[in-house]
């Protein structure tokens, strides 16, 4: 199986997603050793297809889906995805795309903080996104922010000690010596007043960077009239108090605010805020998915069973208007009756916003219901690549016809297989993969070649792709 | 050791009555919003070497139905009536202590969740030697020799190293293999396989489910197989009971029950199945809706709310579970598939829907 090569992939201009030798390895402690999760996949996704991505727990599929979000980046290996080299992003420009690209996990209901309202968790993208884009901060800006936070830091410390040394000088547990400084009732003060300015732009400036506080055009508002309260205020007491040395630290706090304000991530325009129009997006995808947003709107995940839940997971990814759509095992933790349901509001959702989807599942005879063009995977590498009705009727990788072989039918007249058509055994260890085919050790059709070369893909029909050296099927010349 | 045990002596033993009788078992959990009907009035009788498959969606009881019998239930807040007699010995509300002697040796189980079922911190092997050494009193070495030949015989491979290792060493498969080890080994005459795949890919889905079958037939021992899964329990059980809202609503023999299916519940579950010789994207057929607050259950057929035939009388009137022409099949239903009634209401159901549709 199991092998490398790009015959399968079309032309670049037709597809809106390109994945080219695609690896991901992970290293195992500080042995030295690497977990071979995906080693050269190459796929590609036309607008409006669905391609899914079938193969068995450790396959590598999950990360293939992370790799193509850049989340991690892929060891080596190219993501195209609308034009954009996305392994070459960093920061800024890769959080951007992700409003093209959105992901569905697993486990509806882990996925979802327990603590949030589903009104909040599905408005959160557009929060996020709320305003219109900053350009790219310079490396300067950048320094003065982090020196003004310093200062403001430092100056916040320095107000603290100074307006307690004035408070224990002032009652008298302490004499002061004259050298250190008059310590007055107004010392004291301004070193308080100090303390909390200094603080506060420190404290803004974190949280700002953290991502804690994002701006939106209110709050940006009142952050403007903050400042100037926060800048009356300063001159006055600088007047009163006659001008404390101490005080020179103000601006510097101020500073460390306006540098938290330009640190901030922004959002896009092409996105509404919370305000009542992204109250309306979001009641509209909700509704879309088969939730009342009524109801919806106030409760918390635990109110809702898996599938409900994993409704709330699709209308959050779809809230931004995404192109693509990664769906990482989206039913595998449902009842087959919601399992129905989900994988017709998938549909659904595809016609009605446009969508792209990369669809992994371990379950074949789902992968089948949903995809355009099906990808099997095994231990990191790719086996076949066929639309879904002639990877039924005619698997030219011996993986793929156990995998449909390993489909309990509903049928009572169809027996089980008898154990030795089966595949049997583990999935070996991707830390030290079979040479050659990675699929030979399970394989009831391998030879002496598979183990000494590894195959490579090939077309053996009409938009049938194998990496095999012995296919199940006719190879034409 | 001074053991309060149930101890069956074979002379006691009536072979020609089923291993396990369930009467109208009943497990109400008394909660903050009500009490909660899992498991409303269920019976059934499984035969030695025979294997039931207790099929549902989520939270229709049929875990709460095995751990009901097993004795595995929380003592406060539930209330048990009914019967469950095995081996014509009542084990329904005996003490933990008594049951103790029936677990392991007499009736086992294979939880859901290989990931979780197991004790982190203990080797696979004392894992195993644990039940043999408190049951059948073996000495140590008579123990592990006998845990290896169990991880041997449910196809666990180098079973001598695999005793030492711990469960996060082994893969989910493995771990699986391992709870069915533990289950078997003082080879018990009834299994309960609770989701014993669910967790599982469909490849080592197959494999588990051939080992039970394996192991089932080797060893005559009864088995009840639960599972969301028509396809699972297909080709595998000899009977199948569909539980719905705590109760049976559909029982017959495998064959029957897929050939002519009487229940519309029976029938929208197999229907969601996507099938792979269904060209792709076939559309599915949903069961509308949820399954109801057990708290609070609709009155009527619990099931008439996302019912397809469902008439006025369904809303109203509770349809019990009762034998059908040929004799051992069951179901509860006014308007069975399959029948000119059935056929009737669906039609009137959809001119019905069809109606609504034009003047919407």
């Amino acid at each position: 199986m199991a092998g490398t090569g790009t015959a399968h992939l079309r032309d670049p201009s037709e597809t809106i997603l390109r994945a080219e030798d695609l690896v991901v390895e992970f290293p195992v402690g500080r042995t030295g050793l690497k977990v071979h999760a995906v080693s050269g996949i190459s796929i590609d996704v036309k607008e409006g297809e669905t391609l899914g991505l079938v193969g068995e727990s450790g396959c590598g599929k999950s990360t293939t889906g992370r790799a193509l979000m850049q989340f991690p980046s892929p060891t080596s290996g190219q993501v195209t995805f609308e034009g954009d080299e996305l392994t070459a992003l960093h920061g800024e420009d890769l959080r951007n795309i992700r409003t093209r690209m959105q992901m569905i996990f697993q486990d509806p209901i882990s996925s979802l903080n327990p603590r949030r309202t589903v009104g909040d968790i599905v408005s959160e993208p557009l929060a996020v996104w709320a305003e219109p884009r900053r350009p790219d901060r310079g490396p300067l800006t950048s320094a003065a922010a982090v020196v003004a936070f310093a200062v403001a830091g430092a100056s916040a410390l320095l107000g603290l000690i100074y307006a307690i040394l004035g408070v224990v000088v002032l009652t008298g547990v302490w004499q002061s010596s004259a050298t250190f400084g008059p310590f007055t009732v107004h010392g004291a003060a301004v070193g308080l007043f100090v303390a909390m300015v200094g603080a506060g732009g420190a404290v803004t400036f974190r949280a700002v960077g953290l991502g804690l506080w994002r701006r939106d055009a209110e709050g940006r508002g009142q952050t403007i009239t903050a400042f100037g309260v926060f800048a009356v205020i300063s001159l006055v007491v600088f007047a009163i108090l006659g001008g404390s040395p101490l005080l020179i630290a103000v601006p510097f706090a101020l500073l460390a605010v306006v540098a938290g304000l330009l640190y901030a991530p922004g959002g896009s325009e092409d996105f509404p805020g919370l305000g009542p129009e992204g109250a309306k997006l979001v009641d509209e995808v909700l509704t879309s998915v088969g939730l009342d947003p009524a109801v919806a709107r106030g409760k918390r995940p635990h109110e809702f069973s898996g599938g409900q839940c994993q409704r709330i997971s699709i209308a959050r990814a779809l809230v931004l208007d995404p192109k693509l759509i990664i769906c990482d095992e989206p039913v595998s933790a449902l009842d087959v009756s919601v399992q129905a349901q989900i994988l017709n509001l998938l549909e659904d959702m595809k016609a009605r916003y446009g969508l792209t989807l990369v669809f992994i599942a371990h379950d074949l005879a789902v992968v089948k219901n949903v995809s355009d063009r099906v990808a099997v995977m095994y231990l990191g590498k790719l086996c076949e690549v066929a639309p879904p009705d002639l990877l039924y009727e005619r698997a030219a990788h011996p993986y793929t016809d156990a995998l449909i072989k390993a489909i309990p039918v509903p049928d009572p007249e169809v027996r089980p297989d008898g154990v030795a058509e089966k595949l049997q055994g583990d999935l070996p260890s991707p830390v030290a993969p079979p040479s050659g085919c990675r699929f030979r050790t399970r394989c009831p059709k391998a030879q002496d070649r598979c183990a000494e070369e590894e195959p490579i893909i090939r077309a053996v029909g009409d938009g049938q792709f194998v990496a095999c050296h012995f296919p199940l099927v006719d190879v034409p010349d | 050791m001074a053991r309060k045990q149930v101890t069956l002596t074979r002379s006691e033993v009536d072979t020609s009555r089923p291993l396990l009788e369930v009467e109208d078992l009943r497990t109400h959990f008394l909660t903050e919003s009500g009490t909660v009907r899992a498991v409303d009035g269920v019976s059934f009788a499984l035969e030695r070497g025979r294997t039931l498959g207790v099929v549902g969606e989520s939270g229709s009881g049929k875990t709460i139905l095995s751990r009901s019998i097993m004795g595995l239930l929380p003592t406060r807040n539930v209330v048990r009536t009914g019967s469950a007699k095995y081996e014509g010995t009542e084990v329904a509300g005996l003490a933990a202590g008594a049951l103790r002697g029936l677990w392991g040796t007499e009736m086992a189980m294979v939880f859901q969740d290989p990931m979780t079922s197991l004790n982190p911190v203990m080797k696979v092997g004392n894992q195993i030697t644990e039940s043999l050494r408190h049951h059948l009193d073996m000495d140590k070495g008579e123990a592990r020799e006998t845990a290896i030949a169990l991880l041997r015989s449910v196809g666990i491979p180098e079973p001598v190293q695999r005793v030492k290792e711990y469960p996060h060493q082994l893969s989910g498969g493995m771990r699986q293999r391992v709870m069915i080890a533990i289950a078997l080994a003082c080879g018990p005459r009834l299994l309960f396989a609770d989701e014993p795949t669910t967790a599982l890919d469909v490849t080592v889905q197959a494999q588990i489910l051939d080992l039970l079958q394996a192991q089932q037939t080797e060893r005559h021992m009864a088995m009840v197989l639960i599972t969301h899964d028509l396809g699972v329990v297909a080709g595998r059980a000899d009977d199948i009971a569909v539980m719905y809202a705590g109760k049976v609503v559909e029982k017959a023999p495998t064959s029957v029950l897929f050939s002519s299916t009487r229940h519309p519940y029976t029938e929208a579950l197999l229907k969601s199945i996507p099938k792979l010789e269904h060209t792709s994207h076939t559309r599915l057929e949903v069961i509308p809706g949820r399954p109801p607050d057990l708290v609070s259950p609709p009155d009527g057929c619990n099931f008439s709310p996302r019912c397809a035939y469902a008439q006025p009388k369904c809303f109203v009137e509770e349809p019990v579970l009762e034998t059908g022409p040929g004799g051992d099949h069951e179901f509860a239903c006014w308007y069975p598939v399959g029948t000119p009634q059935g056929a009737e209401a669906l039609a009137r159901n959809q001119a019905d829907a069809a109606v609504t549709e034009e003047v919407a």
